[in-house]
């Protein structure tokens, strides 16, 4: 699924490492959902939402295969 | 200090203090296996070893449970890969042994597996430095 976790994190101002820090994940998991190789389960999509203040289904496109 | 660097601490701590105990108990077992006569207290001592190592065990376990979503599942893929080419080399090389190849130790196995997790772990940094995708 393609996201715009990275724009964002950007918009934020935050590193990789600062979010991994927020969401409670390391930042190499931070790099694999922002580069779309990993899914990350529906508890950490939802703590993202939050995290960001969006619907999960904004952050997430289900209709765009990476 | 951040969760994810605690709790890599607290199990490198817990990996280390383990090793250095097998270390000692398997310096002592070699020490007295050698100056004692058959025995079952000769055959325990051998293998007493073994207990240290469980800690070691039980710290790599804990650390499984510790790690988030993503690392634990490269995890599973690493180990899944080397214990199928474990298998798949020592089934090989039984059948090897059958046809009057060397018989190899036991203690070869670990070592292999450990070295194709090794590599398997490396294949899969250098593809995520390049951003693929995973294989």
């Amino acid at each position: 699924m393609k996201n715009i976790i990275r724009e964002l994190r950007a918009a934020e101002n935050w590193s990789q490492a600062d979010l991994a820090e927020q969401l409670g994940v390391s930042r190499q998991t931070v790099n694999a959902l922002e580069t779309g190789r990993y899914d990350p389960s529906l508890p950490l999509a939802f703590r993202i939402g939050r995290l960001f203040d969006r619907p999960v289904e904004e952050i997430f496109d289900p209709e765009s295969p990476e | 200090m951040s969760k994810m660097h605690s709790s890599r601490r607290s199990y490198l701590l817990e990996l280390g203090g383990s090793f250095a105990l097998y270390g000692a108990v398997l310096a002592a077992s070699v020490t007295y296996v050698n100056s004692m006569p058959d025995s079952p207290l000769r055959t325990a001592i051998s293998v007493s070893p073994m207990l240290p190592l469980m800690l070691g065990i039980c710290a790599v376990v804990r650390q499984f449970r510790r790690i988030d979503e993503y690392l634990r599942l490269k995890s599973m893929e690493d180990v899944l890969i080397a214990a199928a080419v474990t298998a798949g080399a020592t089934f090989t090389y039984g059948f090897l042994e059958n046809v009057g190849f060397p018989r190899l130790s036991m203690f070869t196995v670990w070592p292999l597996m450990g070295g194709v997790w090794g590599l398997s772990s490396c294949v899969r940094g250098m593809l995520e430095r390049q951003r693929l995708p995973r294989p």
